[in-house]
């Protein structure tokens, strides 16, 4: 599992235990962090993620029309201390087993 | 047989007076049926026909930036997606900013602004992962040329 850059991991704490959709993922990143996050940035990392396996996602619609909403692996929910740790150290650098 | 052009002239005034209030009841009718359409479509969703070329409030509707629709193109599919989802929460964004009583240019500046950071932002991905791509090409290309 590659160890995830300082904003996906800001993004994973903003995350937490529960499934959400991007959207409450992005409200949680600006009141945590103070600081606004694009949607064109919030997806591409958010995808990366999917990819690298620290999130599932789940895809919904609404009348406004698709919503996806993600939510973290078990193998990520263990990882995710280990790269806090990790990242504290030497941030976006390593790779978690 | 003739008339009298007294007596016709003697009728002016209240022909005139007809004039004044058939033309009363004519526009007490057109504001009357116009009120009547204003209420009774004040919750029906507005659709585009012939004779309604523009959606009456664009900021109610959800209305984006055409110019996300006219960049897909240039993404590529996983990243389509990527803006198909980014574009329903800016929908999202324009109906809470609408409930919370924004005023509209206030939501329009908001929204064209968050578009252009979505589009921006995916297309510097895009263009990201196409240098990648061709640094690796080149990489492949030397190390060929190198064996």
């Amino acid at each position: 599992m590659k160890m995830p850059s300082p904003t996906e991991l800001d993004l994973l704490d903003a995350l937490g235990a529960r499934e959400r959709s991007g959207r409450e993922v992005a409200q949680l990143y600006t009141k945590e962090q103070g600081k606004g996050i694009s949607y064109g940035t919030l997806y591409s990392a958010l995808r990366r993620l999917v990819e690298t396996g620290w999130l599932e996602t789940r895809d919904g619609e609404d009348e406004d029309g698709r919503i996806r909403y993600f939510k973290l692996t078990g193998p990520g929910i263990k990882a995710l201390p280990h790269a806090r740790q990790l990242n504290a150290i030497a941030p976006g650098e390593g790779v978690i087993v | 047989m003739s008339m009298d052009i007294t007596s016709a002239r003697e009728w002016v005034p209240y022909i005139a007076r007809g004039v004044e209030w058939v033309g009363a009841a004519v526009a007490a009718g057109f504001v009357g049926t116009s009120l009547v359409n204003l209420l009774s479509h004040a919750d029906k969703k507005w659709v585009r026909n012939s004779s309604n070329k523009r959606s009456p409030d664009p900021a109610a509707t959800g209305k984006r930036p055409s110019f996300l629709r006219h960049c897909r193109w240039l993404l590529s599919k996983t990243v389509r997606e990527d803006l198909d989802l980014a574009d329903a929460d800016l929908k999202r964004d324009c109906r809470q900013m609408r409930k919370e009583g924004c005023r509209e240019g206030f939501i329009r500046f908001v929204i064209w602004w968050k578009s252009a950071g979505v589009i921006l932002t995916l297309l510097f991905n895009s263009l990201k992962g196409w240098i990648t791509k061709a640094l690796a090409f080149k990489a492949l290309l030397h190390k060929l040329r190198w064996w």
